[in-house]
C-alpha cells in the first residue's frame, strides 16, 4: 500500500509539474520577439473578418516540432493575435515526421476532415490535386474579407511550387532550396590560399562555382588539421543514410548535369528536351539513368571520399553537427544551417559562414543531340518541403481556414517569421531579400542575432540562386512522388556504399520507377507531371 | 573443481555480468547523460559529466517550459490506456482462461480455441490498423481513450488468456469442488476461491499487458490526434525535419519509464511468483 502510494505521488507530482509549466510556456518569446511581433501584427493587412467567425475553431495538421520548433512554433505563436483578431482560435494537431503522410492521407481518403489546413510538404501535391483533396487559394486571392499577402513577391520558381496550371493553390509561408556553406575565415585564410596553390597549382576558387571545384577545396581540406584543433578535419559532410533524406543532396547536385536550357529567346521554356528533369513527358520514361544523372553521380561518390566514412550513416542532425561545430569546412544543404549557425548551444561558427547559391556544373547533356555540352550550367533548385498550408476539401469551415492562412502569408508576419530562424521559415520572397533586389535591410536580421556579415551571405546566396540563376529544377508533383523518392534513396545508398555501381543503381531506380508508372497509370501521371511542369505537347 | 578451476569459473562469471550490466544500464544511461548536454555536445563521444561535457539543465527546462501540458498529457494518456487496457483484457482473460482451464469443449475443441486466441498475437497491427479506423471513425471513438483502451484490449487480451488458463489449470480442482459440496455456486467458487489463489498469476499478467499497452505505438498514432495522444506518440515527436532531436528523445523517454519501472518495482514480488508458479511440481 506504501509503495502504491509512492507510485500515486510520483505521479501527481510530475503532473502538476508539468500543468503548471503551461503558465511558462506562453512567457516564452523573448520581449524583442512580442515587440517586433506586436509591430509585425499591426502592419501586415487584416482583411474584414466575418463578425460570424467568432466562437469557431479549426484544426491545423502540421508536423511535430513543439511550440519553438521549426514550422509548428509560429503557429503557437501567433495563435493568441489570431484570436484577438477572430475571435476564433485553432487546435494544433503535431504530427512526428515519420507518419506525417500516412496521417494525412488517412484522414482524406476517408473524408474524416480531421484537419481544416494542412501545413504539409510540396511532394503531397500530387495526390492533393489528382484527388481533388484541397481548395486552391486561387479562390481567395480577390475575397475582400481575406488579408491581402503577395503571390508576386515569392520567388520564381518558388511560385511555380505554390501554384498548378497557373492558379494558386498553397498560401505562402516556407522556402526551401538548397546552397552551398562553407567556412569563410578558413577559404579567405591568406595561409590556406597559399598552401592551396602549392599543392594543386590554381587559386583557391572562393566560394566555389561548380560541383568540380567544390571537389577539389573538399578534397584539398580533407584529412587537414585546418581548424587548429589537433585532429584531422572534414572536407565535406553530408547525410546520406537511407531515410536520412539524402536523396536531396543528390537532387540539388544533380540538376545543373541534367537540365538544358532551351535554344532560342527563351532558355526557360520547357520542352520534352529542356528544362524537365525527372520523366521524358512524351512517354513518361523516367531520366534517372540518363548520361547527366550518371555523371552527376560519379561526382556525389568522389565528394563523399572527401568526407568521414561514417556519413554514410548520418541523417540532417549529425552531418549538420560536424559542419556547425567546425570539423568539415563545406556542407549543402537547407536554409535551417545558417539560422542553426547563429545558434550558440549548438554552432561555433557564427562569424565565420559563408553562403553560395547551389554550384553549377561544367558541362550538361543534351537529351535531344544525346551529346555533352561543354558549357558551364547553374539551376536553381526548390529541393526540400516548402512547408506551407493547404485547405482541406472536408474542412468545414473553409472561409476561416482561408483567413488564418492569407493573414500568416503576409508580407509582414512572413517576414517575421523568417528573420526569426527558429520558427524554420526560410527566406524566398522579395522582402526578405536585402536591399536594393529586396525590401528588406540587413539591420532586420541582426535584430533577431544574426552576425551581419552571415545573414548578408545567406540571403544573398538565395537571391543570386532564385532571382538570377538562368534555370530551375522542376519539382516532382505526382502522386506516388514518396515512393518513388524513397526507392531512389535506396538506390542511391546502394551506390554509394559500393554495392553495385552508378549506372546499375540508377538503372534500378528507373526500373522501379516504371513499374510504379505502371501500376497507378502511366497515362494519368503523364497528365498530371505536364501539367505539373508547365508542358503542353506541341 | 579444484580451487583454480573455481576461481576461473568464477572469474569469467563475473565478466559475463558486468557485460550484461553494462549492456542492460548503458542505453539508461546514455539517456540521463543526453538528457544534461547541450545539442552541440550530443554528437560527440562524450559521457562524464563535468570532465568531457558541461551538463545543462536547458533541455529538461525547455521540456517543462514548452512542451509540458503535452507530456502531461500523454502520461496520464499512457496510464490511462495502459491500465484500462490491462485491467480489461485480465477481466476477460480470467473469464476465458478458467473456462478453458475447468471445461471441455467438444464443437471447438479447446486446443483450438487456444490457438486462436494465440493467433491474435500473430496477426501483425498493421493489417488491421485501417478497419480499427474506420470502425472508431463510424463509432466517433477516434481521438478517445477508449478506442485505445478497446484496440489495446483486443491485442494483450491472448496472453492474459493463456496465462490465466495454465494458472487455473495448475490449482487443484478439488479446492473447488469442496467448495461447491458447501453450497458455492459455480461463479462463487470462481470468485471466492479460484481467482484470490489466482491472485500472483493475475497481477503479473496485468503488468505484462500493461508494458504491451504503455508501448503500443501504430494504434495510437493512428487512431489519435492531439487529447488521447499517449506518451510513444510524444516521443516520436522529437523528429522532424532538422533531424531527431536527441536530448529531447531522452528526457521524454526517461519520464516516460517513471511509472511503469515504478509499478513493477513495486508488485515484483508477484511476477516473480506469478511467473514461476507451476514451474516446479512436487
Amino acid at each position: 500500500m506504501r509503495k502504491m502510494s509512492l507510485v500515486l505521488s510520483v505521479l501527481v507530482i510530475l503532473s502538476l509539474l508539468f500543468s503548471f509549466s503551461l503558465v511558462w510556456a506562453q512567457e516564452g518569446a523573448s520581449e524583442l520577439e512580442i515587440k517586433t511581433a506586436d509591430a509585425a501584427f499591426e502592419a501586415a493587412d487584416k482583411g474584414n473578418p466575418d463578425p460570424a467567425w467568432k466562437g469557431q475553431k479549426l484544426t491545423i495538421g502540421v508536423y511535430s516540432a513543439g511550440p519553438r520548433g521549426a514550422i509548428s512554433g509560429p503557429l503557437y505563436f501567433w495563435r493568441p493575435y489570431f484570436e484577438k483578431l477572430t475571435g476564433a482560435t485553432y487546435d494544433i494537431v503535431e504530427i512526428p515526421f515519420a507518419e506525417l503522410r500516412e496521417k494525412i492521407f488517412t484522414d482524406l481518403m476517408t473524408g474524416t476532415g480531421t484537419y481544416d489546413i494542412i501545413v504539409g510538404p510540396s511532394w503531397f501535391y500530387g495526390d492533393y490535386i489528382s484527388n481533388d483533396w484541397i481548395v486552391p487559394s486561387d479562390k481567395y486571392l480577390n475575397d475582400p474579407r481575406m488579408p491581402k499577402w503577395e503571390p508576386a513577391s515569392i520567388l520564381p520558381p518558388l511560385q511555380e511550387l505554390y501554384s498548378w496550371g497557373g492558379k494558386w493553390v498553397g498560401f505562402n509561408n516556407d522556402h526551401d532550396g538548397q546552397v552551398l556553406y562553407y567556412r569563410r575565415d578558413i577559404l579567405n585564410d591568406p595561409k590556406w590560399q597559399e598552401e592551396f596553390k602549392k599543392e594543386t597549382g590554381k587559386d583557391m576558387p572562393v566560394p566555389p562555382k561548380t560541383w568540380d571545384e567544390v571537389y577539389e577545396i573538399t578534397k584539398f581540406f580533407h584529412g587537414k588539421d585546418w581548424n587548429g584543433d589537433g585532429e584531422p578535419d572534414y572536407g565535406i559532410t553530408m547525410h546520406l543514410k537511407v531515410a536520412g533524406q539524402g536523396f536531396f543532396h543528390f537532387m540539388a547536385l544533380s540538376a545543373p548535369y541534367v537540365v538544358a536550357p532551351a535554344p532560342g529567346d527563351d532558355p526557360n521554356k520547357v520542352t520534352r528536351y529542356h528544362n524537365v528533369y525527372w520523366f521524358d513527358p512524351e512517354t513518361m520514361e523516367p531520366l534517372v539513368n540518363t548520361p547527366g544523372f550518371v555523371e552527376a553521380l560519379n561526382m556525389l561518390l568522389k565528394l563523399s571520399k572527401t568526407g568521414p566514412s561514417a556519413m554514410w550513416g548520418w541523417s540532417l542532425g549529425e552531418a549538420w553537427d560536424a559542419f556547425l561545430r567546425g570539423k568539415a569546412v563545406i556542407c549543402f544543404s537547407w536554409g535551417d544551417v545558417g539560422s542553426l549557425s547563429q545558434l550558440p548551444d549548438q554552432s561555433s561558427i557564427k562569424g565565420k559562414l559563408g553562403v553560395a547559391p547551389i554550384p553549377g556544373s561544367e558541362k550538361y547533356y543534351d537529351l535531344e543531340t544525346k551529346q555533352w555540352v561543354e558549357k558551364r550550367n547553374f539551376v536553381a533548385n526548390t529541393v526540400g518541403a516548402s512547408w506551407h498550408g493547404v485547405i482541406s476539401k472536408f474542412s468545414k469551415n473553409q472561409d476561416l481556414a482561408a483567413y488564418f492562412l492569407s493573414w500568416q502569408a503576409t508580407p509582414p508576419i512572413n517576414h517575421w517569421n523568417v528573420v526569426w530562424g527558429w520558427t524554420g521559415v526560410d527566406p524566398g520572397t522579395l522582402y526578405d531579400l536585402l536591399q536594393p533586389t529586396g525590401k528588406s535591410t540587413i539591420e532586420e536580421y541582426v535584430a533577431t542575432g544574426y552576425e551581419a556579415e552571415d545573414a548578408k551571405q545567406f540571403v544573398n546566396a538565395y537571391e543570386e540562386m532564385w532571382y538570377k540563376y538562368p534555370l530551375k529544377q522542376s519539382y516532382l508533383r505526382i502522386p506516388g512522388t514518396p515512393e518513388m523518392w524513397e526507392i531512389w534513396d535506396i538506390h542511391l545508398s546502394e551506390a554509394v556504399t559500393g554495392q553495385v555501381t552508378p549506372e546499375e543503381a540508377l538503372n534500378r531506380t528507373a526500373e522501379d520507377w516504371n513499374a510504379i508508372i505502371d501500376r497507378l497509370g502511366r497515362e494519368q501521371l503523364k497528365k498530371i507531371y505536364q501539367e505539373a511542369i508547365g508542358y503542353k505537347p506541341e | 573443481m579444484s580451487k583454480k578451476r573455481h576461481r576461473i569459473v568464477e572469474t569469467l562469471l563475473w565478466i559475463v555480468v558486468v557485460i550484461v550490466v553494462l549492456w542492460v544500464v548503458s542505453p539508461f544511461y546514455w539517456a540521463v547523460i543526453t538528457s544534461f548536454k547541450k545539442p552541440a555536445d550530443v554528437f560527440r563521444l562524450s559521457s562524464i559529466p563535468w570532465v568531457q561535457f558541461r551538463p545543462t539543465l536547458n533541455n529538461w527546462q525547455t521540456e517543462f517550459n514548452q512542451r509540458g501540458p503535452e507530456i502531461t498529457r500523454g502520461l496520464l494518456n499512457s496510464v490511462t490506456i495502459a491500465i484500462g487496457a490491462s485491467v480489461f483484457a485480465v477481466f476477460l482473460g480470467s473469464l476465458a482462461g478458467y473456462g478453458l482451464a475447468r471445461h471441455r469443449y467438444t464443437k471447438w475443441r479447446n486446443q483450438s480455441m487456444s490457438f486462436w486466441f494465440l493467433s491474435q498475437r500473430f496477426l501483425p497491427p498493421a493489417a488491421t490498423v485501417i478497419p480499427f479506423f474506420l470502425l472508431m471513425k463510424s463509432l466517433k471513438l477516434l481521438d478517445t481513450q477508449i478506442a485505445l483502451i478497446l484496440v489495446n484490449t483486443t491485442f494483450v487480451m491472448p496472453f492474459a488468456v493463456l496465462i490465466m488458463r495454465d494458472m487455473f489449470k495448475e490449482l487443484p480442482v478439488e479446492l473447488e469442488e469442496a467448495a461447491w459440496v458447501d453450497g458455492c455456486s459455480r461463479w462463487q467458487s470462481f470468485v471466492r476461491i479460484a481467482l484470490p489463489l489466482a491472485a500472483p498469476a493475475l497481477v503479473a499478467t496485468v503488468i505484462i499487458c500493461f508494458a504491451f499497452a504503455w508501448n503500443e505505438f501504430l494504434f495510437a498514432l493512428v487512431l489519435t490526434y492531439k487529447k488521447a495522444s499517449p506518451m510513444t506518440v510524444v516521443i516520436a515527436g522529437t523528429e522532424h525535419t532538422q533531424g531527431v532531436q536527441f536530448w529531447y528523445v531522452s528526457t521524454r523517454l526517461l519520464l516516460a519509464i517513471i511509472p511503469p519501472t515504478i509499478l513493477a518495482l513495486t508488485v515484483q514480488k508477484y511476477i516473480v511468483r506469478g511467473l514461476t508458479m507451476g514451474a516446479v511440481k512436487g
